[in-house]
């Protein structure tokens, strides 16, 4: 299980001018942890869980805010990424959006359109990230992250094993026939009964380490369902 | 006029405190005399390599700490550098590069003299 992420007082700031993180932090009102490297930023994105976080286009050498754009929203899935340069071309603005970011400000800042963007983008993840999850008992399953959290901790589930839980997660309780939930996740694909049940195999394993109330019961010949124990 | 006081007035709008903005803004012009002054050496040594696109990269990099200062004048210059610096002769080029190296001195001078409080 991944380490606990640093708590969420700070906003991230990746640029190579050193004006910039001081007045990003002055305008939103939260320090900023600068960063001149998106290299360096990647191999500690993980440990850090910001409030927003402000990505330059241009890095000094080599390297642009543009590459690690992907695998920053990657890892910071609910947090609004605003992308901001000098840069004029307008083609700019469809690329930073289209590799994951929420939002796009020109330089020089300009601290009253920088602040709402920054809280209008905010609330929209906030948003997003609730209708992302759900709860079933006292297990917390996360959508886009793919998790399921319980009293004893996290796992995460694989696209397809997700794919199982989500199946059965919205039958509520009813038990689903194996060739249906194989038709739900694979399609026309031929799959055996021998793959569905590692699969389901795993997914009952990953909800054992959450520690949670619920676990998935099969009856032979009828199917399998999720089941909540002591209801 | 080398800077531009809208840019100024709307940094000394971030605080409450008129001690607060001094403060920040002086220290955002020590930045601007460091880290211009390192950038400006880069862009020399560049020119010397005859590197272009790196001195368009410098140039670029220049611009925007000019233009958090509100010192158009430089950031039109760097810009400008930034767009010709790998079409232009390399007499061009060295011209805008001491041309630019003056407009820095002359914005630092300003900004020193008009808005540096010391705080």
């Amino acid at each position: 299980m991944a380490g606990a992420r640093k708590a969420r007082t700070y906003c991230i700031s990746l640029d190579d001018d050193p004006m910039i993180y001081k007045i990003v932090q002055e305008i939103v009102q939260l320090p900023a942890l600068p960063f001149v490297s998106g290299a360096k930023l990647l191999e500690r994105a993980a440990s850090y869980q910001p409030v927003v976080v402000f990505v330059d286009i241009h890095l000094g050498t080599n390297e642009t805010g543009l590459a690690v754009l992907p695998q920053l929203r990657e890892i910071w899935r609910h947090t609004p990424i605003l992308v901001m340069t000098s840069d004029d071309r307008t083609e700019l603005i469809g690329q930073s959006l289209s590799l994951g970011a929420n939002d796009f400000v020109k330089k020089p800042l300009r601290p009253a359109e920088v602040r709402a963007r920054v809280q209008a983008r905010i609330f929209e993840m906030a948003q997003r990230e609730h209708e992302s999850c759900f709860q079933i008992a006292d297990v917390f399953c996360d959508r886009t992250r793919r998790l399921v959290t319980g009293p004893s901790g996290k796992r995460s589930l694989s696209e397809s094993e997700w794919q199982l839980f989500s199946c059965l997660a919205q039958a509520q309780g009813m038990r689903i026939a194996k060739r249906d939930l194989k038709g739900k996740i694979w399609g026309d694909v031929a799959v055996s009964d021998n793959a569905v049940d590692r699969k389901l195999s795993s997914v009952r394993q990953a909800l054992k380490d959450v520690g949670g109330q619920v676990q998935i019961s099969t009856k032979y010949g009828q199917g399998v369902s999720l089941e909540v124990s002591g209801t | 006029m080398m800077i531009k006081s809208e840019a100024i007035e709307s940094l000394r709008g971030l605080f409450d405190e008129p001690a607060e903005a001094s403060h920040f803004l002086d220290e955002l012009i020590r930045i601007f005399d460091e880290a211009g002054a390192e950038t400006l050496a880069a862009m020399h040594a560049t020119l010397a390599k005859k590197d272009t696109a790196t001195l368009a990269r410098l140039a670029h990099k220049l611009k925007g700490i000019s233009r958090n200062l509100g010192a158009e004048p430089l950031g039109n210059r760097c810009a400008s550098l930034e767009d010709k610096a790998t079409s232009s002769t390399f007499d061009e080029v060295a011209r805008e590069v001491e041309a630019i190296a003056a407009e820095f001195s002359a914005s630092s001078s300003e900004l020193r003299e008009t808005y540096y409080k010391g705080a």
